[in-house]
């Protein structure tokens, strides 16, 4: 799974994820892409998962693009643990999304079974989503 | 060239952020004009139509933009320059018009399309396409819609470089140094690739019988 190499803080607060993507907006490297219309935090066990399923349906041939990494860290409680005495300890990595980001690219496979891929790759989402395809291609 | 398409605009007197969000919720599109000598015009322009256009000739070919101001409709041969999308709906959020003289020679981007079935194919190539575009310099009526490449000749291993493509007449590709546009290649990747995947699969086979 996709996590960070080294970091500069072990715990971040969880902020609000607010307006359009301005960046990372548009198709740049692949043929066909996934875009969210929602905002949302993808953590690093749901981009995986996503993934897999792309590369499973396209089997062989194709290149993937991954255009989000999880770079924020997500904390959690114990279970059965009271409100307080401080915040929780790491457990994992999230991408915050906002929507219009391009989440995965595709190219070099057949532009249908592309689709096909991207929309099994949806299910494993926590946001609404899109396929795009880039321009000047049907 | 055919004869030219015409989009009519109007003189947009609205300036700023409010007054142009108002526009965009009537389907009107915010624009500009300018060109070499100069000018710069606010625009304002039905969305559906610029649409229409943009899809007809893209951003590199000419069409007449007539301009209304106070009443006087002004033709101006023009490029759409530059569109600006909404990252969710894709809906045009600006536009940049840009004046070109005829008789002056400019810089554009413009597509290439692919004809053919390579050899290669058939012995076991991949056909793999690095550019999609090439710069090119011309007059704004010899602007071709996209520029033609036939692969029907090449094997595996080979390529076609953009000093060997060949151009309309009027036509210069421009470059610094040759590069290759496509090629057919040997599909090793693919099988790299797949390695890793299959070893994945094993392993989330693993995970999940586990769970189970």
């Amino acid at each position: 799974m996709l996590a960070p190499k080294k970091l500069k803080f072990r715990k971040r607060q969880k902020g609000r994820i607010k307006g359009k993507a301005q960046r990372g907006s548009s198709i740049a490297f692949g043929d066909i892409g996934i875009k969210s219309l929602e905002h949302g935090k993808l953590s690093s066990q749901q981009i995986e998962s996503a993934r897999v399923a792309i590369m499973r349906h396209i089997k062989r041939g194709g290149k993937v693009w991954i255009r989000v990494f999880p770079d924020v860290p997500v904390t959690k409680k114990p279970a059965e643990v009271r409100m307080g005495k401080g915040k929780g300890s790491p457990e994992g990595w999230c991408a915050p999304v906002k929507p219009g980001r391009i989440l995965y690219e595709v190219k070099g496979v057949d532009i249908k079974l592309a689709k096909e891929a991207l929309s099994r790759a949806s299910y494993k989402l926590p946001v609404k989503t899109a396929i795009v395809v880039k321009e000047g291609l049907s | 060239m055919a004869e030219m398409l015409t989009l009519k605009v109007l003189e947009r007197a609205e300036k700023g952020k409010g007054p142009n969000r108002r526009l965009r919720g009537r389907g009107v599109v915010p624009g500009v004009y300018y060109n070499y000598k100069g000018d710069n015009i606010p625009v304002k322009v039905e969305e559906l139509k610029l649409t229409k256009l943009y899809e007809k000739l893209g951003g590199s070919r000419v069409f007449q933009l007539e301009i209304d101001q106070q009443g006087q409709a002004q033709a101006k041969p023009s490029l759409i320059w530059e569109m600006v999308f909404d990252p969710v709906d894709s809906r045009p959020l600006h536009v940049d018009f840009l004046g070109v003289d005829l008789d002056k020679e400019i810089k554009v981007h413009v597509p290439f399309e692919v004809s053919g079935k390579a050899k290669g194919l058939v012995e076991g190539g991949k056909l793999e396409v690095y550019r999609d575009s090439c710069e090119i310099i011309c007059k704004p009526m010899d602007i071709p819609e996209n520029i033609t490449l036939d692969v029907s000749g090449l094997g595996v291993g080979d390529s076609i470089q953009i000093a060997d493509v060949a151009l309309p007449a009027g036509v210069k590709a421009v470059f610094e140094e040759n590069y290759s546009v496509l090629g057919v290649i040997i599909p090793v990747e693919a099988e790299e690739e797949a390695a890793p995947g299959a070893a994945e699969e094993a392993e989330a086979g693993a995970t999940e019988e586990e769970e189970a």
